[in-house]
């Protein structure tokens, strides 16, 4: 049979093509929530906070919310404006150039790193206790094991595709509220009826009023803060694929603020209440208990069955966070590629499980590679990587605020909402993170602040900001080696157009 | 005649290339080329629609290559991409849509035993597809056959089983095949056969009704070949086949499938497995 010289056949596109379900108030809130993975950044703060800022710690869990609040009106507005994978590195680029941009992306995939290195590391201590496996939950090597086991697992699944369910979010969801919240008012329970115990101590209100603490730890006590609302933002972000994209977000916001903040200063109360704050037993001053203040709340409070599911709630949910952080990472990673700013190997796409599967395996080695430094150097790992963490965060989180200032400029006096939304509120959310970022930094270098010291440089100071530095080489790395096309502004500047489709 | 190609860009779309390219070369058929990209669902992050707009970006070049595959070897194929977060449910439907004839797809490429293996989606497809199966065996690609000279018929020695013998007949004689019918007999089920010998007449009168019976569906079909295998069990029964270059074999459905439907019985699965050459399977009547 002869060969045809056929002109290349463009494929029809059928089905249901580029429109997902759209999400309900429901599904909004609970991507909001699920999103910021409440017990397992609860569990992984809660003791630094308090040792911050002693009993005040309702007070900034409020406090820290209202930057978070500003930033995320940052992400609303950009996003609405170029709905793209690359998020931070895009409005980067788009505001203030491709430098910027780069770094800023970087910043993205820093915090990704990080965060996997201390998912591991609390999934497998709480897994360890609540297996009853105490001692292993202790030892270094088998703590190490079990965590780089679960890198290698969750990256393996997202590479594969593999994501929980929505029906599955919400039940994880409904679960970890539903057990801080019971145990927290049991505790507040007991502590009125006074059968809590001699440590137990009477909740003030003035806990809630940041006073009597000087700016180093109101600084610290945000930095930490950042990371318990991190991810906060994916409600407004994603206006574009609920139902009503007018009101929905806003209403969502309003009810997973609420419900955050509210759940936060419940179960700080009911555990600084509860437990006081003596340095022997489960006293909050007592350096053994930072660790996992959280599991205070578990066996005295309500007996072995509530230590029980708080344990295994805390490890869950610090595993299915990745979800939120593995793959869309591994999209921003692809963007990136898409506009030449890496090596294109991080846009290849898996022919089976199409999924960016280049960009989600560098990613969890590279994960898998951190937890193992963090692992040897520091003292204490959870604690330093939540500190490096927190400063990450602020970095791009500032980033991307006063991109949307700067790329907005124009239209700012448009009108007076742009002008809050768009001008003054992102602002003052990318200074707030800046005023932090800058503070912390600056004490982290002393050797003496946290647990680890490289010589005469604080751990933190090494790991947080040494890893937000050790973008610079890579960045330069990319522009020598790489098309510099991206670098010149040819492939996306402040004009190009993200195409996205006409779908709605 | 119509096919529906299942495709992805991986050996086992390859696979199931090659075989509806000899297929299609066999029967004179219109090839539909199917690729599904994966649904991604809102995770909380922007740029979702655009996410998934690269990805069926993606998915029109894969496809794009089947097609030209297909051309490469004088088939005229399109190709559709859709998004859906099933592959055999979205084959199942473009096909139904389009009057197929055949589904086919490639096997999965990491069975230990036997050339086919049944992934995910194709058995999905084996337990609910209207339409009949085509599969290719693992490694079809690497040596395909040009075109069909034959079609071999599983016909069920048990009454009221299934029987795919019609479907061959149509088949063999849209292209003037061969057509050769196979009873597969294993002392599984003569349970109460007593010695050998009785096992062997049994077999031979198997056989024999077979042909009483295919001479009576097609009273003027040419010469059908009538096969009886014997063995201990089906696997070494099967094992004593001699497939050539060209052959392709039909099996039917379970009997206790839903009316008009696929369903894969054990047996069938059993030949599949200890088979090499290309499978239809047909549904229930």
């Amino acid at each position: 049979m002869a060969i045809t010289d056929e002109p290349p056949v463009t494929p029809a596109v059928g089905g249901k093509g580029l429109q997902a379900g759209a999400l309900g108030l429901v599904g909004n809130v609970v991507i909001g929530l699920a999103a910021v993975a409440p017990a397992y950044s609860l569990a992984a703060t809660l003791g630094y906070v308090v040792l911050a800022v002693g009993e005040k710690a309702p007070s900034m869990f409020v406090l820290a919310f209202i930057p978070m609040l500003l930033v995320a009106f940052a992400y609303k507005e950009l996003s609405q404006d170029t709905p793209d994978c690359g998020t931070t590195f895009t409005w980067g680029v788009k505001a203030f150039g491709p430098w910027v941009g780069w770094i800023g992306g970087w910043g993205l995939a820093v915090s990704a790193i990080i965060v996997l290195a201390n998912v591991a590391e609390i999934a497998a201590i709480y897994l360890f206790n609540f297996l009853g496996l105490d001692a292993l939950a202790e030892n270094v090597f088998a703590k190490v094991a079990l965590g780089s086991f679960f890198i290698l697992a969750m990256t393996a699944l997202s590479a594969r595709g593999i994501v929980v369910s929505e029906r599955m979010q919400n039940v994880l969801i409904a679960i970890q509220f539903g057990v801080l919240i019971v145990v927290s008012i049991i505790a507040l329970v007991r502590v009125f009826a006074g059968t809590a115990g001699a440590q137990a101590i009477t909740p003030q209100l003035s806990w809630l009023w940041p006073s009597g603490l000087d700016l180093s730890s109101i600084a610290a006590a945000i930095i930490l803060c950042v990371f318990i609302y991190w991810g906060w933002d994916a409600c407004l972000a994603v206006g574009e694929e609920t139902k009503d994209p007018g009101k929905t977000p806003g209403i969502a916001a309003l009810i997973t603020t609420v419900i955050l903040v509210c759940t936060y200063v419940l179960v700080a109360y009911a555990i600084q209440s509860f437990a006081g704050f003596g340095d022997v037993g489960i006293g909050l001053n007592n350096a053994m208990n930072t660790d996992d203040v959280l599991t205070v709340l578990g066996e005295p409070v309500a007996g072995s069955l509530a230590a029980s599911l708080l344990l295994l709630t805390v490890s869950v949910s610090a595993l299915s966070s990745t979800q939120t952080t593995i793959l869309p990472t591994a999209r921003g990673t692809l963007s990136m590629a898409v506009y030449e700013a890496i090596p294109k190997r991080f846009a290849y796409v898996h022919p089976r499980y199409m999924t960016p599967a280049f960009g989600t395996i560098v990613m969890g080695l590279s994960a898998l590679f951190f937890y193992l430094l963090l692992t040897i150097l520091s003292e204490n790992a959870l604690a330093d990587s939540i500190a490096s963490l927190g400063l990450a965060v602020a970095f791009y989180y500032g980033i991307t605020a006063f991109s949307c200032v700067w790329y907005f400029r124009r239209t700012l006096f448009e009108s007076t909402r742009n002008l809050f939304f768009r001008g003054i509120f992102p602002f003052l959310g990318g200074t707030f993170m800046a005023v932090a970022f800058v503070i912390s930094a600056k004490d982290m270098i002393q050797p003496d602040y946290g647990y680890t010291a490289f010589g005469s440089l604080g751990g933190v100071f090494v790991l947080g900001v040494g890893m937000l530095v050790l973008g610079i080489p890579l960045m330069l790395l990319c522009f020598a080696f790489g098309t510099k096309r991206f670098f010149r502004g040819e492939t996306l500047n402040a004009t190009t157009e993200v195409k996205v489709p006409d779908t709605f | 005649m119509h096919l529906t190609v299942g495709y992805l860009a991986t050996p086992t779309g390859d696979d199931g290339v090659a075989l509806a390219s000899a297929l299609a070369r066999t029967f004179d058929a219109t090839v539909d080329v199917v690729l599904v990209v994966r649904e991604e669902l809102p995770d909380g992050h922007p740029g979702r629609a655009e996410y998934q707009q690269w990805l069926i970006e993606h998915g029109e070049q894969w496809a794009g290559k089947a097609v030209a595959a297909l051309a490469a070897d004088g088939v005229h194929a399109t190709a559709t991409v859709t998004v859906g977060e099933s592959f055999a449910q979205k084959l199942i439907e473009f096909a139904e849509q389009h009057d197929s004839d055949l589904i086919v797809v490639g096997g999965a490429r990491d069975g230990f035993f036997g050339r086919h293996t049944i992934g995910p989606v194709t058995g999905a497809l084996l337990h609910t597809s209207p339409i009949p199966v085509a599969l290719a065996p693992r490694g079809y690609a690497e040596d395909p056959d040009e075109s069909f000279d034959a079609v071999t018929a599983a016909v069920p020695t048990r009454p009221g089983e299934d029987n795919p013998l019609p479907f061959a007949l149509t088949l063999a004689s849209a292209a003037q095949l061969e057509i050769r019918m196979l009873s597969l007999v294993s002392a599984e089920n003569l349970a109460e056969a007593a010695d050998a010998k009785e096992v062997r007449d049994a077999q031979v009168a198997a056989a024999e009704k077979n042909l009483i019976e295919a001479a009576r569906a097609v009273p003027d079909s040419p010469d059908i070949e009538s096969l009886v295998a014997s063995g201990m069990t089906l696997e070494s029964a099967l094992k004593k086949l001699k497939w050539e270059d060209g052959d392709l074999l039909v099996v039917g459905s379970a009997r206790f499938a839903a009316p008009r439907r696929i369903f894969l019985g054990s047996t069938a699965a059993r030949i599949l497995a200890g088979v090499d050459v290309p499978v239809i399977v047909v549904p229930r009547a």
